[in-house]
């Protein structure tokens, strides 16, 4: 597949919740974006502005009330394997250790069906290492603090190998310094080394203007009131990318033009 | 909080204060059975029970076996009526929990029956059952059985819905969720169910026990309960009734103890 | 909560209700046809007409008149009891250090075994089910209110202070309405096992009240006043829990609502 081939497409999406005795809330209006095969796409936004509507429609939790949404040209009709979504609060099992959060989907889902019990745990083994929790294998959640949490979310996400990944503001929860290190080693893991076409297809939501543009090879920008597309991003900063892309003027300018579409709503969002 | 009356790692500090605690603890039961071994003693009646007396009682009745033998026999009957309760409680609170159709349907019957007392229904059940320990069980199961659904659902009910939207990212089939989701985060509620149901079925027990002695007139069903009414109605050794008491209130903590151990061992990811 | 489908629910949940009850009192009817022993298990209808006659002759509401009355009686000397002590208890460490250990050594005793003991105490009679019962919801209620002050935020205590409120003042206008929930939840609890108590020991030792009125139909083989009997008293423990459940939202209704 080359990297200009459509992965992911939305088209004139609306989503509405029906409020008794009130006309319907709009959490999306008319949104589309084609999102390519392997690309980095960061969704930012205020809150409210239907972000997470937008994920959870990809992933098939919630389905949109207008337009089409598809994958591979097929329309997405519910949750697959084929797409994993890594949630804001994590999701782990609380009665799972470490191992057997990670290998939870290839264990009971149709992701490992096709593997044998030594390849499977050969996979878990292997993706526990390439997040950096070995040694906590057999640890609980409740065991573990918030960043190793959160790397327990994202190898549970890549050990089933999904075609995209879809993360719902997966670092909020995160002090300042984990949050940095972890936006470092998402990439990583990500494969921002290795040729584009060997990536998987990522979209990403946060509302961290900074985190987006250290991210993302495109980005979403949306309002709120009802949740629209504003506009698309580019980001031409250089892969790979770290701790001293933070520092480019470039990068600077890149959060100042996003924050200056978005602040005027942003501002409005508190006071509302 | 007495952490806030002493300053944080002065362990000696906690341990003194510890200390004082089970010396003011220990001054109450203590004055109040020397009053009562002193009143008594000047008491003329020659029935009045004793300390004294009943830890002379309680030695013989361990010694010749009777106390022991009565409790195992009232224990075995509260083991069973209790299995038969989980296996008729547990299913059924999980079908309720996970479908709402089924739930709708079957929750009116639960509802009318429960507020009805086991205590209530011994006399259908000696009807039906006649005085034996299939009566006695029939009681236990019966009012096991309302705890134990009612928490069961509640565990059902209130599994996080992130984690079920997490399972069905990853593919999983609607038994495999039920199996894998919905039983291992309702267990703490279930737990919960079943130190209930074994306290009521403790309870339960001793009731029927002694109901069945009054009112079968003795009767060779045996078990504590039926011990107690037998020391009543025919000598009335009340030193010995108070052994019963203790018995029934320490077997009841025993096995709270036992039950809450067992099932922090079932639950080793819960943080307490 | 969408507003306007309650209505709507509320009518198919009686429905719903309905339906279900009768489909088991059809099964009901379909095995007391196939029994054929109305001693053992008489038809529903059977049961019915009973519970006619129960109550126009009176009998069935002057017995649930008699348990009720005791197991109001109970509540509130139990409340009257355990209140205060849990109030102190809940207030003062030392306090509680003494009296705790004591209640904990007692509350595993069920109000049930105490039976024999005040059998010999009291006799058969009005004193008994009223001592069980009292027994029995006396520790709910103290450990309600204990864990209510327990959880009184800090910090609205220590606003009150700053504000000047006396000792007194505290207590009443701060610890008091924010342990009631606690409290009121507490009471709920109280009830329920006073009601099971009252029949447990109307059963063995009182001449009157519904545990007595079923155990004498039974020893009579009268069934289906036995059954009548039964269902009045699953009918008071249901109203009484209802209210209590209104009380505690006409008296607490900024507490979070409980299933």
């Amino acid at each position: 597949m080359s990297a200009d081939t459509i992965k992911l497409r939305l088209a004139g999406v609306g989503k509405r919740f029906a409020v008794a005795g009130k006309p319907d809330a709009v959490a999306v209006d008319d949104f589309s974006l084609d999102i390519r095969q392997g690309e980095f796409l960061v969704v930012v936004g205020p809150s409210g502005c239907g972000k997470t509507t937008v994920l959870n429609v990809l992933a098939g939790l919630d389905t949109a009330t207008a337009g089409t949404v598809t994958i591979d040209e097929r329309p997405i009709a519910g949750p697959g394997p084929d797409r994993g979504v890594m949630f804001q609060d994590y999701a782990l099992f609380p009665w799972q250790t470490v191992r057997g959060n990670v290998g939870f989907g290839l264990k009971y889902g149709p992701a490992g069906a096709s593997l044998s019990t030594a390849a499977r745990n050969e996979r878990i083994a292997h993706t526990i290492d390439l997040v950096g929790l070995k040694g906590s294998e057999d640890k609980y959640p409740h065991q573990l603090s918030g960043g190793m949490r959160q790397r327990v979310a994202l190898a549970r996400l890549i050990a089933n190998e999904p075609d995209v990944l879809l993360m719902d503001e997966p670092l909020a929860a995160l002090d300042a310094q984990t949050r940095t290190i972890l936006q470092d080693e998402l990439l990583r893991v990500w494969g921002q080394d290795r040729p584009a076409s060997e990536r998987r297809t990522v979209v990403f939501i946060t509302h961290a203007i900074d985190e987006a543009v250290f991210l993302a090879d495109r980005i979403a920008v949306m309002t709120a009131h009802p949740g629209r597309l504003k506009t698309i991003v580019d980001n031409p900063l250089p892969r790979p990318r770290t701790d001293a892309t933070r520092a480019l003027p470039e990068f600077q300018a890149l959060v100042q033009r996003i924050w200056s579409l978005i602040r005027d709503e942003a501002y409005r969002a508190t006071v509302a | 909080m007495s952490a806030a009356t002493t300053l944080p790692g002065s362990a000696q500090g906690a341990g003194a204060l510890r200390g004082r605690r089970a010396l003011l603890g220990a001054a109450l039961p203590v004055a109040l059975l020397l009053l009562w071994q002193v009143l008594g003693t000047l008491s003329a009646d020659p029935r009045m029970p004793l300390p004294s007396k009943i830890v002379a009682a309680a030695v013989t009745m361990i010694a010749d076996g009777e106390l022991p033998m009565a409790i195992v026999q009232s224990l075995g009957r509260v083991f069973a009526g209790f299995v038969v309760a989980a296996l008729l409680a547990i299913p059924l609170g999980l079908a309720m929990g996970y479908s709402r159709a089924v739930e709708r349907n079957v929750d009116p019957l639960v509802e009318t029956f429960r507020p009805i007392a086991a205590i209530a229904v011994l006399p259908l059940a000696i009807l039906w059952l006649g005085t034996g320990t299939s009566a006695a069980i029939a009681i236990v199961a019966y009012a096991a059985f309302f705890p134990l659904v009612v928490n069961t659902v509640a565990g059902a009910r209130n599994v996080p819905p992130t984690l079920l939207r997490a399972a069905a990212t990853m593919g999983l089939r609607k038994f495999t969720t039920v199996r894998t989701v919905v039983v291992p985060a309702a267990l703490p509620q279930i737990g919960v169910g079943l130190r209930i149901a074994m306290g009521v079925g403790w309870t339960a027990i001793v009731a029927a026990e002694l109901a069945v002695g009054a009112k079968a007139g003795g009767g060779g069903s045996g078990g504590i309960g039926q011990m107690m009414f037998v020391f009543y109605a025919y000598s009335i050794e009340l030193n010995r009734i108070i052994v019963c008491m203790l018995a029934v209130g320490l077997v009841a903590l025993l096995l709270d103890r036992i039950l809450r151990w067992a099932l922090a061992r079932l639950m080793p990811w819960s943080a307490r | 909560m969408p507003m306007s489908p309650v209505a709507r629910t509320r009518v198919g949940d009686a429905l719903v209700y309905a339906r279900t009850m009768l489909v088991f009192a059809v099964a009901w009817w379909a095995v007391s046809r196939w029994t054929d022993n109305p001693i053992l298990l008489p038809s529903p209808l059977d049961v019915l007409a009973a519970m006619g006659d129960l109550a126009r002759e009176g009998e069935l509401f002057r017995q649930a008149a008699v348990s009720f009355g005791r197991m109001v009686l109970s509540l509130a000397i139990a409340s009257a009891l355990a209140i205060p002590l849990g109030l102190a208890m809940g207030l003062s460490k030392t306090f509680e250090a003494i009296v705790d250990p004591t209640v904990e050594l007692l509350r595993p005793i069920s109000g049930i075994a105490w039976i024999p003991l005040a059998l010999f105490l009291f006799g058969i009679g009005n004193v008994l089910p009223v001592f069980i019962m009292t027994y029995a919801a006396f520790f709910p209620i103290l450990l309600g209110t204990v864990a209510g002050v327990r959880a009184v935020d800090r910090s609205l205590v220590n606003a009150a202070r700053t504000m000047g409120l006396p000792t007194r003042g505290i207590v009443t206008r701060v610890v008091m309405p924010a342990a009631l929930p606690s409290l009121l939840v507490a009471l709920r609890l109280g009830v329920a096992v006073a009601w099971t108590a009252v029949v447990a020991s109307e059963l063995i030792g009182a001449p009157s009240g519904l545990g007595y009125a079923v155990e004498w139909y039974r020893e009579l083989l009268m069934t289906p006043q036995v059954m009548s009997f039964i269902a009045m008293i699953g009918l008071i423990g249901y109203i009484c829990d209802g209210g209590v459940r209104l009380l505690s939202r006409t008296l607490t209704p900024w507490a979070p609502k409980r299933a």
